[in-house]
């Protein structure tokens, strides 16, 4: 069983820059310079966020998380690292974490910082993973130059005008590089031929690739448009307009007079184009399906950064991408249905008879984590408390310790060796629990359903209807009594296997989990 | 509502050719342009009278995505009839369809009544697929053809409602067992009242304009 997201684990972009305290010690002492301020005076790879709270379009990158102290009790140390597990247990005995701490919680907790590493390290790997990233984009710019700008069919004025708001933006951005001092200029330029290096065997099919962007380009404008992240423009966002024209904080009075500038909102839109393609670019294996939308969309929203949306979300996809192959999806339903039967093996039969096509009515619920299910922000908590794995990393870890002891005793004594079966179905994630709480919740309904069409109906009457809360509640008890009752059997089957009186402590534990 | 007849069909094609829009439109008569994307399928029924019969619709829209195909081809068994979309202003979803009719035909019934059509004609401007393109392919493969504007309803309805015509019309000429689910008829409470003392598929013939 692999253990997800162990410490300091990060795909490639890490490198050298993290790993250990001393190493950022060292570039820091290179050139003099305070490493507190490496990073973050880069003007290029961040729009300023003096009205970052207003702005409306994700910035490229931004460097304040890095720097902020997590507020979470005893979860970060004086020198910034976090304590995985104590990150982990706090999300899911709270119920995830507040509006305001999830975009830095999510840069732990998928992976794109390493929980060990300090609030020294993290602006240069933030620099680190700007520039990789960026150096990455470019590349298929330049293979696929007719792929740069969204295509559209004009049908959609909205969307219209965001695509030229987008391209006025980008301009600037790279205006703004061009007036960066000498030094960090120099800077910059090492790390992006580090990272032209790195990319220069990288090859792509451009065919494929051209495919995967005629999808994205289908289905970005019908991502999200209904939230506030991606509908039209905000106050700020029209400060921050003026700011770049001014060359000032603008007056209260100019704010007002001047006109607002038309798409902005739905240049977010934009940028998750742009982090799908490059991730489709990268990833050819996975490339891109339809569904990675709507999971990339939140990570987005979330941080709202170009950059470490790419890759937290690619961090998440490493795990993840499977359930977007048909066979990956299907081991998933394969599971639900296991899990049920152990749960409910009424239900279970009744669901797989010959008129339905058992549990694949499941399949949207799984395949993008209840989205549709629960309101907006309720679903966003469900899905960080998903993905902290809390209960799956204790049930390995048992498993783990157990194994280990039957190592350990086969070399001790001189036993025959028992066949022992698994305890505990650890494949059964936290996710699938939630699911059958919905599908047991939903017992009466579902026993009344006759055939596919009834069970579809079902599952789409359930859209926006699910409160967190309770379904939390019960699928963490489901979760406890399967694992419980699993254990007592276990207990028992060895109970049975050994009669001597030595094991009377076993009958014992197995007491304990009656 | 009591229904005489209930035939199940399937919309297929592309991502993005317009499917969900064409389903809204034709079950609640509006257009949204922004539609959410598909995952796995969805669903929508409306009742339709031909012959003086009301006949229920169940229609399922799948994703166009392959990555769905697995998911959705479990649908297409048991259906009587098929809308197969292109957008006429996308070349590549007219050149995509040799494949979705293949898979049609691998994972249906061979008597599945399949209808092309070329959606978004009120994009005249920017269409790529010329409307005699689109009836040579429907010749060749013998389809119906027909082109859409989910957008303005232009056609929209006889879309739906020319595949159940020529779906009724082979039940009456016997092609379809009626009494077999698995080719996505079924009758209903309305047929067996009114013709109560009739088999199904006599009554078919039997009762021509003679309900309401």
């Amino acid at each position: 069983m692999d253990a997800p997201q162990a410490n300091g684990q990060l795909p490639s972009p890490t490198g050298n820059i993290i790993g250990s305290k001393s190493s950022a010690t060292q570039l820091g002492a290179c050139d003099g310079t305070p490493l507190q301020t490496i990073g973050i005076s880069s003007p290029v790879y961040h729009v300023t966020e003096e009205f970052g709270d207003h702005r409306k379009v994700a910035s490229f990158y931004s460097p304040a998380p890095c720097m902020t102290p997590l507020g979470l009790p005893g979860v970060m140390d004086a020198e910034g690292r976090v304590d995985e597990s104590r990150l982990r247990m706090h999300i899911f005995k709270n119920g995830g974490v507040s509006l305001s701490e999830r975009g830095q919680v999510w840069r732990f907790l998928f992976g794109m910082y390493p929980c060990s590493s300090t609030s020294l390290e993290r602006p240069l790997l933030q620099e680190q993973l700007s520039v990789r990233y960026h150096a990455m984009k470019m590349k298929w710019h330049k293979l696929l130059p007719s792929t740069i700008r969204m295509r559209l069919n004009g049908t959609d004025a909205e969307l219209v005008a965001a695509v030229q708001y987008f391209d006025a933006r980008q301009e600037r951005v790279q205006q703004q590089a061009e007036d960066q001092s000498d030094e960090v200029r120099e800077r910059l330029s090492f790390l992006e031929l580090q990272a032209q290096v790195l990319l220069e065997r990288v090859t792509f099919d451009l065919e494929e690739l051209q495919e995967a962007i005629r999808i994205i380009d289908k289905d970005v404008p019908r991502t999200d448009r209904d939230l506030p992240y991606y509908s039209a423009f905000g106050v700020g966002e029209r400060r921050l307009m003026l700011q770049f024209t001014l060359k000032k904080r603008p007056s209260v009075e100019e704010t007002r007079t001047e006109e607002f500038e038309e798409g902005e909102g739905l240049g977010n839109l934009l940028v998750l184009r742009d982090i799908l393609i490059t991730y489709a670019a990268f990833h050819p294996e996975v490339s891109y399906a339809q569904g990675m939308n709507d999971l990339c969309s939140r990570f987005l929203e979330v941080l709202d950064s170009e950059v470490d949306t790419y890759w937290s979300f690619s961090c998440y996809m490493e795990k993840f991408s499977k359930d977007f192959r048909a066979d990956g999806l299907h081991r998933k339903i394969e599971l639900e249905a296991a899990l049920l039967k152990e749960l409910d093996p009424q239900l279970h039969t009744h669901l797989i008879t010959d008129n339905m096509e058992s549990f694949t009515f499941c399949h949207r619920w799984l395949l993008l984590g209840f989205q549709r299910e629960f309101e907006h922000y309720d679903a966003l908590r469900l899905f960080e408390i998903l993905s902290c794995d809390h209960l799956e990393l204790i049930s390995q870890k048992v498993d783990r310790a157990r194994y280990q002891e039957r190592i350990a005793r086969r070399h001790s004594i001189e036993d025959k060796p028992v066949c022992e079966s698994q305890a505990v179905n650890t494949e059964f994630t936290f996710e699938l629990f939630i699911c059958a709480t919905i599908l047991l919740d939903n017992r009466d309904a579902l026993l009344r359903c006759r055939n596919d069409v009834q069970l579809i109906q079902f599952a789409n009457s359930l859209q926006g209807t699910l409160d967190l809360n309770s379904t939390l509640k019960k699928a963490e008890e489901h979760f406890y009594n399967y694992c419980k009752r699993s254990t007592w059997d276990y207990m028992n089957s060895l109970c049975r296997a050994r009669k001597n009186k030595e094991d009377h402590f076993l009958y014992q534990l197995r007491s304990f989990f009656s | 509502m009591a229904y005489a007849y209930l035939f199940k069909y399937i919309i297929i094609g592309d991502t993005g050719v317009g499917k969900s829009c064409l389903l809204l439109q034709f079950t609640d008569k509006r257009f949204q342009p922004v539609h959410d994307l598909t995952i796995g399928v969805e669903f929508g029924a409306r009742m339709i009278t031909i012959d003086g019969k009301q006949i229920k619709l169940q229609i399922w829209d799948t994703a166009g995505q392959e990555s769905f195909r697995s998911i959705t081809r479990s649908y297409y068994r048991g259906a009587a009839g098929a809308l197969l979309v292109y957008d006429i202003t996308r070349r590549d979803t007219f050149n995509h369809l040799t494949t979705w009719l293949e898979d049609a035909r691998q994972h249906s019934n061979s008597n599945m009544v399949i209808m092309l059509i070329g959606n978004k004609s009120d994009l005249e401007s920017r269409r790529e697929v010329k409307k005699e393109e689109g009836e040579a392919f429907a010749r060749e493969h013998g389809l119906i053809f027909m082109e859409t504007s989910a957008k303005t309803a232009s056609n929209v309805e006889e879309a739906f409602i020319n595949t159940a015509k020529e779906i009724y019309e082979k039940i009456q000429e016997g092609v379809f067992d009626i009494n077999n689910e698995a080719n996505g008829i079924k009758i209903g409470p309305q047929h067996a009242a009114t013709n109560s003392t009739l088999s199904g598929s006599q009554g078919g013939q039997q009762a021509g304009g003679g309900c309401c």
